[in-house]
């Protein structure tokens, strides 16, 4: 008998392989492995679970992440999030303020984003059945109409650009301090809507893919990208926009930013002519000022990511397999 | 084996504890392994403990390694010498792979 | 430093290598940082880099594992372990699995975070795993010195901690190993200094830098080495000088001596080495978890085809052990070279486009 272990819910390998056995159990399957659901008329559809502890952090709280994280994954898919519904199970004596603190964040999010909440259920479960409070949430909406073809991994090219819209693992390394107890000041998680910095990328009939980098961090985006189209990518380190933060924390705990999850930060996909302009309309918006140029898609080694490391050295860029896990050797 | 890298102390708590700084992060670093520390040092951290106090990089020593370096290169063939098979072992040291 | 830039440095191993040359690295964390840079993608063909026996996790055997996960399933015991062991196999699976099972597993990453840890549940049993070498020990040291001082009499370690000399010992007299150059840990020369390790050159003949982490100190300690073997002159050379005390740190390896005391120890896929290992002295024993617990004794390893002792002794690469990657991989590892991060078949794994070195 195999047990699910937590790295089963890390988003490397590991989830990559279950979610491949969950899908089996469905003979009738419409899942193209995207963030999110488009049905034929365009109307797109997607949920998430938010477990996380600590549940406040600096840059948000779970009510937060729920909000974004559907939104997010509706906004790379080109669909405007439009409606909500969240579940709440509540574990028996939790209190009633703190539930409130989070469903209000939950609010200011859909309220910035004209997303109106539909639905929803609530339960309290006995003690100990969940560890404080989970969040499920769906998002709904519809996709812009665009002339060209579907946003998704099924459209990337050899050739194309790939862009990071902000400094990777910053969700990873602000939960990864408070729970190895590191004090990082200016360190906050990326956790916000992406819609807004987005939309304007659809007017570029060149936006081939993008996708919301989660648990697993860019180099688990990448990884899928690659083994989902049998081509290369390859990046450069010295490219990719860093945070000290990120920095300080990856250091001290033998961690690497590439896997640190993020809430707030989306790879883009784009015909290379097209990546001056959307790189342009990227740092024109708050959330992506410090976007940048990090790779290209390839003939070249189909199925991995191979970075050019700082010093002129090339290696591979694998998914992480379970948890990461500070280490001290 | 070990990861340690370099931080610089800020406060001293006690005879055996500091806070010190590495990148952006503050953390609480134990003393015991050093004689005396004072803040302003520079020290290599390692599980939670320093090791040893950073010196300032000598560049003299340095130096010296690439002059041996440069007057070796000197004494070599202008090209590459890994491309051919045919140059006699210099070095009899260690039995043929 | 002078301005060095990587292909530079490639060109200048290429003129210094003048024949087929085999180098070691001994420490896991110049494996990684190794892999990590690419430097493997800029040696010059006639230069083989083997990965030694560097990584306290991979020479961690099975049996101290087992110990550990024995520890793990008393009631009212909490284990308290740094993250690298937690996906080290034993015999039924690691301390994560144990963990989903309900153990008490908690992950520091330093060994007075474990002190604490018992200071403040005192109805736990709290052990410390131990694991690493010289770098490691003598911070073990100190927390087991400062335990006494507290009476902390629910607290005790399972020291797995090993000592580098005895195992390059072995490998300079290994005759079926012939290394022409090592690059030496750093953090271990910083407690050590540079003399444990003159007997390399001058009884063996082989080349030793003692090298830094970053990727410019790691391709200079590797250019010191074919600067030592071109021109016939193989010495101990330490490049962290900023680092490394030529007398390493005194007052740590006293409190490591006051601590501890060699024993034969069990190096996974090595066998038992002798003075290799590091026991608890008499004084210590009451914060011995050997001595608290009651420990299996080992039953017969479970025969597996894993080559990890052949990885560490530098005799086959990855690629050419028959269960690299099939079905040995970081998601399902065989053995510890491919649990550790900084084992070489997880770095090779992990970094190395396949198909290339």
């Amino acid at each position: 008998m195999s047990r699910l272990t937590l790295g089963h819910g890390s988003g490397g390998r590991l989830t990559q392989q279950l979610v491949h056995r969950i899908a089996e159990c469905f003979p009738l399957t419409g899942h193209d492995m995207e963030d999110c659901a488009i049905a034929p008329d365009g109307s797109g559809a997607t949920m998430d679970g938010f477990t996380v502890t600590p549940r406040f952090f600096p840059g948000g709280n779970l009510g937060k992440l729920a909000a974004c994280g559907v939104a997010n994954d509706l906004a790379v898919r080109g669909v405007r999030p439009e409606q909500l519904l969240l579940s709440v199970i509540a574990e028996e004596g939790f209190d009633e303020e703190e539930l409130l603190a989070h469903l209000r964040n939950a609010g200011a999010v859909c309220d910035a984003l004209a997303m109106r909440l539909v639905g929803g259920d609530t339960k309290v479960v006995p003690r100990g059945a969940v560890d404080g409070l989970f969040l499920s949430a769906c998002a709904m909406g519809r996709e812009i109409p665009r002339r060209e073809e579907r946003l998704g991994a099924a459209r990337l090219q050899p050739g194309d650009t790939i862009l990071l819209t902000g400094p990777a693992g910053r969700h990873g390394a602000t939960i990864a301090a408070a729970r190895y107890e590191l004090d990082v000041p200016g360190l906050t998680s990326d956790c916000a809507a992406l819609w807004p910095l987005l939309a304007p990328l659809l007017s570029l009939p060149g936006l081939r893919a993008m996708r919301d980098c989660t648990r697993g961090g860019v180099g688990t985006v990448l990884c899928e990208w690659a083994e989902s189209r049998h081509l290369g990518i390859s990046v450069e380190e010295r490219a990719f926009p860093v945070d000290p933060g990120v920095l300080s924390v990856a250091d001290l705990l033998g961690l690497d930013p590439l896997y640190l999850a993020c809430e707030g930060t989306a790879v883009v996909a784009i015909a290379p002519e097209e990546a001056v302009e959307a790189l342009r309309l990227l740092r024109s918006h708050p959330l992506g000022a410090e976007a940048a140029a990090i790779g290209v898609v390839t003939e070249e080694h189909p199925n991995l990511v191979s970075l050019t490391t700082r010093i002129g050295g090339r290696r591979l860029v694998d998914m992480p397999v379970g948890e990461l896990l500070p280490r001290i050797c | 084996m070990c990861l340690a890298i370099p931080h610089r102390i800020v406060a001293i708590t006690d005879e055996r504890t500091c806070r010190a700084r590495a990148g952006t992060a503050e953390v609480l670093v134990r003393t015991d392994l050093l004689s005396s520390v004072q803040i302003g040092d520079s020290i290599l951290v390692h599980a939670g403990f320093a090791i040893e106090k950073l010196r300032e990089e000598d560049g003299r020593e340095l130096e010296s390694l690439w002059e041996e370096i440069r007057a070796l290169e000197a004494t070599l063939s202008p090209e590459p010498v890994s491309d051919s098979t045919d140059i006699p072992p210099v070095c009899p040291m260690a039995p043929s792979a | 430093m002078p301005e060095r830039t990587a292909p530079s440095f490639g060109e200048m191993l290429a003129r210094l290598v003048s024949r087929p040359t085999i180098l070691m690295e001994v420490c896991g964390t110049h494996t990684v940082s190794i892999f990590r840079n690419g430097i493997r993608s800029l040696l010059p063909k006639e230069l083989t880099l083997l990965s030694g026996p560097g990584c306290p996790v991979c020479v961690t055997d099975q049996s101290e594992i087992d110990a550990a996960l024995s520890l793990a399933s008393l009631s009212g015991v909490t284990v308290t372990t740094f993250g690298d062991l937690l996906r080290v196999p034993g015999r039924d699976g690691s301390l994560l699995d144990a963990r989903g099972r309900g153990a008490d597993v908690r992950i520091v990453t330093s060994a007075f975070q474990a002190l604490e840890t018992a200071l403040r549940e005192p109805e736990r049993q709290v052990v410390f795993l131990a694991p690493g070498f010289e770098t490691t020990a003598p911070s073990t040291a100190a927390v087991l010195l400062e335990a006494a001082e507290k009476k902390a009499t629910n607290f005790s370690v399972l020291s797995l901690h090993k000592l580098v000399p005895p195992v390059l010992r072995v490998l300079a007299a290994d005759p079926n190993l012939a290394v022409d150059g090592l690059l030496l840990p750093g953090h271990v020369s910083v407690i050590l200094g540079e003399a444990p390790y003159s007997f390399l050159p001058e009884q063996h003949g082989i080349a030793c830098a003692i090298a830094g982490f970053e990727a410019e100190e790691i391709l200079l300690g590797l250019t010191e080495l074919l600067r030592q073997i071109r021109t016939n002159r193989p010495t101990v050379r330490s490049l962290y000088g900023k680092a490394v005390r030529p007398e390493g740190n005194a007052r740590a390896r006293e409190l490591m001596e006051r601590v501890f005391r060699p024993v034969d120890a069990p190096w996974r896929g090595l066998g038992v080495l002798p003075s290799s290992g590091l026991a608890l002295r008499e004084e210590f024993l009451p914060w011995d978890a050997a001595q608290r617990f009651p420990l299996p004794t080992t039953p017969a390893q479970v025969e597996t085809g894993c080559r990890c002792g052949d990885i560490l002794t530098g005799k086959l690469t990855p690629p050419e052990c028959p269960l690299f990657d099939n079905p040995c991989t970081p998601a399902s590892p065989v053995g510890p070279c491919m649990v550790s991060s900084e084992g070489s078949c997880a770095a090779h794994y992990r970094y190395a486009l396949r198909g290339t070195p």
